[in-house]
């Protein structure tokens, strides 16, 4: 769990300089330098006067099982919405600097963000959870040399 | 086996779940697969088409599949469904309104999305609270 700083939040008070024992949060980029923070250490978290540092997990639970027919089911809706994702990228293209361009494009990301919903909550909420590594595995066997090298770097980093 | 259009977009959720995890190697990975399964669609149909799919989520699917999660206490699924019927429903609205007035819809204005939810909005600026997920005006985007 290391310490991570949202830079909109800051305020600049400068207290998280004082309690850090390792000086990981003075930095030149306004980053916390993960490098040098002790793992779940969080005197800067509990210092910080404006809620602007939080700590970042490494490791993550399993999720709660999703019903198998609602997954199957928003997997179908997840289709249709990428389906209506490609339709509306098309209109867009053809329809280009238009009102009814900047729409379609609108469309477009909309669609995508409610099909990458459903997809979330089917069941692959996490890199690290099993359905991912279920799926990166049935994958594996890819004939691409560079797919089935995306798939298994993928597999070695989660595993 | 996952269809492309479903497994583009499971990849493409992972990418950003990757990243707020802060992993940028994991991220970028998956962000490579999420662009392998994505297809372009030469034929654009109008928005006639984009309308009657639309049409198909909102004639039955929201409805019993969020019923069928109520039922079996899926709040997670359930969250979802209920924004996504939202949104889809301003969706098909905007292009109503585009097919009537056509393109003084978007004349003098500009075009914002929630990257929260996806909602749709077309004003002067970026709504202070989006109204179906109260994510803040920082999730706002601008649509070019
Ligand atoms: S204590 Fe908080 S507000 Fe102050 S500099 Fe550190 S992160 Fe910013
Ligand atoms: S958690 Fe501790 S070590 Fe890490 S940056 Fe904050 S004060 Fe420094």
């Amino acid at each position: 769990m290391y310490a991570s700083r949202n830079i909109r939040l800051c305020t600049k008070d400068c207290l998280c300089l004082f309690v850090c024992p390792t000086g990981a949060t003075d930095t030149e980029n306004g980053q916390i330098d993960k490098a040098r923070c002790i793992s779940g250490c969080r005197a800067c978290v509990d210092a910080c006067p404006s809620h602007a540092i939080f700590l970042v997990a490494e490791e993550y639970p399993e999720p709660v099982p999703r019903d198998p027919e609602i997954a199957e089911r928003l997997l179908e809706l997840c289709a249709q919405k990428v389906a209506q994702q490609e339709s509306a990228s098309a209109l867009s293209t053809e329809l280009k600097k238009t009102g009814g361009g900047r729409l379609a494009r609108a469309l477009a990301r909309s669609a995508r963000i409610l099909a990458e919903d459903c997809a979330r909550e089917s069941g692959y909420l996490t890199p690290q959870c099993s359905k991912t590594a279920k799926l990166i595995a049935e994958h594996s066997g890819q004939d691409d040399p560079a797919v089935k090298e995306l798939y298994g770097r993928l597999k070695r980093l989660l595993s | 086996m996952m269809n492309d259009r479903c497994l583009s977009a499971v990849f493409s959720n992972l990418t950003k779940a990757a990243a707020l995890q802060q992993n940028e190697e994991i991220s970028s990975l998956f962000d490579q697969l999420a662009q392998h399964y994505t297809h372009d669609t030469a034929d654009a149909g109008g928005f006639d088409t984009l309308q009657k799919l639309i049409g198909e989520d909102l004639r039955s699917t929201y409805a019993s599949l969020a019923a069928a999660a109520g039922e079996k206490h899926e709040r997670g699924p359930l969250r979802a469904l209920t924004w996504g019927e939202k949104v889809t429903k301003i969706q098909k609205s905007l292009i109503s309104r585009y097919e009537r007035t056509g393109e003084s819809l978007l004349e003098d204005t500009e075009v914002f999305i929630c990257e929260a939810c996806g909602f749709i909005s077309i004003g002067k600026a970026k709504p202070k609270l989006c109204p179906i997920c109260k994510a803040p005006e920082s999730r706002f985007s601008q649509v070019e």
